[in-house]
C-alpha cells in the first residue's frame, strides 16, 4: 500500500558521531537509501552497535546526517522546527530517566505538550488522549503512582504511553519490547501495527526479536554492522534464515509451528 | 491530589505569609504598638517622626527584601533543579555565591567597605562566575559539564576569598567579610530595593511562566525535544533568569543558605512534582521562612545577627524532622 508521497525519503544517508572524528571507528551508518510510506510498520533489526538507535534519532530529527539527506514529507528534516516536528513525529527512547517522581498520569500528560497552551492546561480532548494511551498500555490502575515506584517494565510502558498520547502521524519507538513482559510486547506491537494500517500512520520500531518483526511489521530494515551494509524490503523477504545468519554471525534453523501457519527461525550454532 | 487542592494549599500559604508580613511591622527592639498604629490609621493618634521612620524607612524595606529574597532563592532553587534534573542542586550551584563573596571581599578589603561598591562588585562577580562556567562548558550544552565547571569556579573563588581573609585587617575587614558571607538583612534600605525588587519580581514571573516546560525537561533532553521544547534555549533562559535574580538579591543580602535547596523539597513533599505548583509554593515558603527568621532575629533584639545563621539553625532541624518520615520508606 504505497499511496502518494513517501513520509521519509532517505538518500545516501551516512552518520558518524563527532566524538569519533579522529579515530578509526568510522561510520555508524553508511550510504543508506530507502523510502517509507504511511500505513507501513517498519522494523529495524541488527546486532548491538549497528546503528539502529542512531538511525531512529536521525529520523526523529535529533541528529544531523554526516552525509546524504533525510527528507520528511518532501522537505529536509533539518528545516523543520522542534514545534513542527513535535506534532508530526513521536519518539520514545530505549531507556528512560524521568526525574523528580512525577506520577504516571503527569508523565503521560506531557505527551500532550505539543498540543497544549503555554501553561500546559489540559483540555477535554487531550485528557481523552491521555486516558486512551493509558488504557492502551494497561496503566489505568497505576495513574496516581509516582514514577520512582514503578517496576522497569511499568516505567517503559509509561514512556510508551507518553509517546502514544502525542498522537502523531509518525511513531518512532526504540526497542519498545525492552523490559516488557511477553504479553505487553505483543499487545503493544500488535496495537501500533494495527494503528499504522488502519490510521494510515507510519510506525518505525527497533527490536532484537525478529519474531516480533515477522508478526508486527510490513517492512524490515536489517543493518549489517560488519560490512556497513543493509537489506530493506517487505518483512517476509528480509527476515530469512540466510540474512539472519549473515547479520548475527550464527546459524539459524527454520521451523514451522504445528499448525503450519507460521515460520520460526530458531538460533543454532554460534561462530 | 487534584489541582484544586494544590491551589488551595498555595492560597493558604500566601495568606499565612501576608499575615506574617503585616505582623512583622510590629516586631523589633523599637517599641511600636499595633493599637497605636491602628489609631493612627483612623486619625486618632499622632505618630512621632521616629515611629514613622522605623515603620516606613527601616522595617518596610527590610520586610519587602526578606520576602523577595526568600522567594528568589526558593524559585531559583526549583528552576536550577529542573535544569540540572537534580534535586540536590541549590541556586548557588554554578558559582553565584562564591562569585558574589569574592566581589564583596574585594570591595571590603580594597574599597573601604563602601556599600555601593560591595553590592556592585558582588553582583558583577556573581554573574562573571556563572558566565565563565557557562562559556567553559560549551554554552551550557552539557549540564553536567556546567555543574562541574561551576564547582571549579566556586573553588577558585573560595580560595581567593580565603586568601583575602588571611590578609584582611582583623579588626574591621575580617568581621565585615565574615558577616557578609553569613548573609543578613540588617543593612536593607529603600535604596537596596531599587534594583533587587524589580529584578526579583520580573525574573520570578518569567520563570513561573516556564514551569510547564520545566516539567517536560524532567523526561530527558531527547524526550523534551520530541515534545516540541527547544531544550537548549529553554535551559539557557532559565539559567540566565535564575542567575540574574539570585545575584541581584545575594549582592544585597550576602549569602543566605538553606532556603534555595530545601524549600523546593518541602514543596514537592506537600504537592508532588508538578513545577507549576511547586514553584509558587516554594517561592511563598521561601519568603515566609526568611521573613520569619528575620523576625526572630529582630524579636530577640539582636538585629545584627546574620539571618543566614537563623535560617540554618531553624530550617535544618525542621527539614530533618520532615525527612525522618522517609527513614522507613526511602526517598523515592
Amino acid at each position: 500500500m504505497q499511496n502518494g508521497q513517501a513520509v521519509y525519503e532517505i538518500d545516501n544517508l551516512s552518520f558518524k558521531y563527532s566524538s569519533c572524528r579522529d579515530c578509526e571507528c568510522g561510520f555508524v551508518l553508511k550510504d543508506i537509501s530507502l523510502a517509507v510510506h504511511a500505513g507501513q510498520s517498519v522494523a529495524v533489526l541488527g546486532a548491538n552497535g549497528c546503528g539502529k538507535s542512531t538511525l531512529l534519532l536521525l529520523l526523529a530529527g535529533h541528529l544531523k546526517p554526516s552525509g546524504g539527506s533525510v527528507l520528511f514529507k518532501g522537505r529536509d528534516i533539518a528545516g523543520f522546527s522542534r514545534g513542527e516536528l513535535s506534532t508530526a513525529i513521536s519518539y520514545a527512547a530505549q531507556s528512560h530517566q524521568a526525574s523528580f517522581n512525577f506520577t504516571v498520569f503527569e508523565i503521560i500528560s506531557m505527551g500532550r505538550a505539543p498540543h497544549l497552551n503555554y501553561f500546559g492546561a489540559m483540555d477535554p480532548g487531550s485528557l481523552g488522549e491521555v486516558y486512551k494511551a493509558a488504557a492502551a498500555l494497561e496503566l489505568d490502575e497505576l495513574l496516581e503512582r509516582p514514577f520512582g515506584r514503578l517496576s522497569g517494565g511499568e516505567k517503559k510502558r509509561t514512556m510508551l504511553a507518553c509517546a502514544l498520547a502525542q498522537n502523531a502521524g509518525v511513531m518512532i519507538f526504540d526497542e519498545p519490547d525492552a523490559h516488557l513482559d511477553i504479553r505487553h510486547q505483543h499487545h503493544f506491537l500488535n496495537m501500533i501495527n494495527g494503528a499504522a494500517a488502519a490510521g494510515n500512520k507510519l510506525c518505525i520500531f527497533s527490536a532484537h526479536n525478529h519474531d516480533l518483526a515477522l508478526r508486527y511489521s510490513t517492512h524490515s530494515l536489517l543493518l549489517n554492522k560488519a560490512r556497513n551494509s543493509y537489506i530493506f524490503g517487505p518483512t517476509q523477504t528480509v527476515i530469512t534464515e540466510e540474512n539472519l545468519k549473515h547479520v548475527y554471525s550464527m546459524d539459524f534453523e527454520t521451523a514451522q509451528t504445528q499448525t503450519g501457519s507460521r515460520r520460526l527461525f530458531t538460533p543454532g550454532t554460534i561462530y | 491530589m487534584d489541582n484544586k487542592r494544590k491551589t488551595r494549599i498555595i492560597i493558604y500559604v500566601f495568606a499565612l505569609t501576608a499575615l506574617t508580613a503585616a505582623a512583622s511591622f510590629f516586631v523589633g527592639s523599637f517599641p511600636l504598638a499595633f493599637k497605636n498604629f491602628a489609631a493612627w490609621v483612623f486619625g486618632n493618634y499622632q505618630m512621632s517622626g521616629s515611629e514613622k521612620f522605623i515603620l516606613f524607612d527601616v522595617r518596610f524595606p527590610r520586610i519587602v527584601m526578606a520576602l523577595i529574597t526568600g522567594a528568589v532563592l526558593a524559585g531559583g532553587g526549583v528552576s536550577m533543579q529542573a535544569v540540572f534534573k537534580n534535586p540536590l542542586v541549590s541556586p548557588f550551584v554554578i558559582g553565584i555565591s562564591s562569585g558574589a563573596g569574592l566581589g564583596a571581599a574585594i570591595a571590603i578589603v580594597y574599597f573601604n567597605s563602601s556599600p555601593v561598591i560591595i553590592e556592585s562588585l558582588a553582583f558583577l562577580f556573581a554573574l562573571a562566575a556563572v558566565f565563565t562556567a557557562y562559556v567553559l562548558s560549551g554554552d551550557g550544552g552539557d549540564t553536567t559539564l556546567l555543574l562541574l565547571f561551576g564547582i571549579v569556579i566556586s573553588s577558585l573563588a573560595q580560595s581567593m576569598i580565603g586568601l583575602m581573609q588571611y590578609f584582611a585587617d582583623a579588626d574591621h575587614e575580617l568581621p565585615a567579610l565574615t558577616f557578609w558571607m553569613l548573609g543578613g538583612l540588617d543593612s536593607t534600605t529603600f535604596a537596596s530595593l531599587v534594583y533587587a525588587a524589580p529584578a526579583g519580581l520580573l525574573c520570578l514571573a518569567a520563570l513561573m511562566s516556564m514551569t510547564y516546560k520545566m516539567n517536560v525537561l524532567a523526561l530527558g533532553d531527547t524526550e523534551a525535544a520530541s515534545l516540541g521544547i527547544d531544550v537548549k534555549r529553554v535551559k539557557n533562559i532559565i539559567i540566565l533568569l535564575s542567575a540574574l535574580m539570585v545575584a541581584a538579591c545575594t549582592s544585597k543580602t550576602g549569602v543566605i543558605g538553606w532556603i534555595g535547596l530545601t524549600t523546593p523539597h518541602i514543596s514537592r513533599i506537600i504537592l508532588g512534582a508538578d513545577n507549576r505548583f511547586v514553584f509558587p509554593l516554594a517561592a511563598l515558603l521561601g519568603a515566609f521562612f526568611l521573613l520569619l527568621s528575620d523576625d526572630i532575629v529582630r524579636f530577640c533584639g539582636a538585629g545584627e545577627i546574620p539571618v543566614g545563621i537563623i535560617t540554618s539553625a531553624i530550617g535544618a532541624p525542621v527539614f530533618g524532622f520532615i525527612l525522618l518520615k522517609y527513614k522507613k520508606t526511602g526517598w523515592s
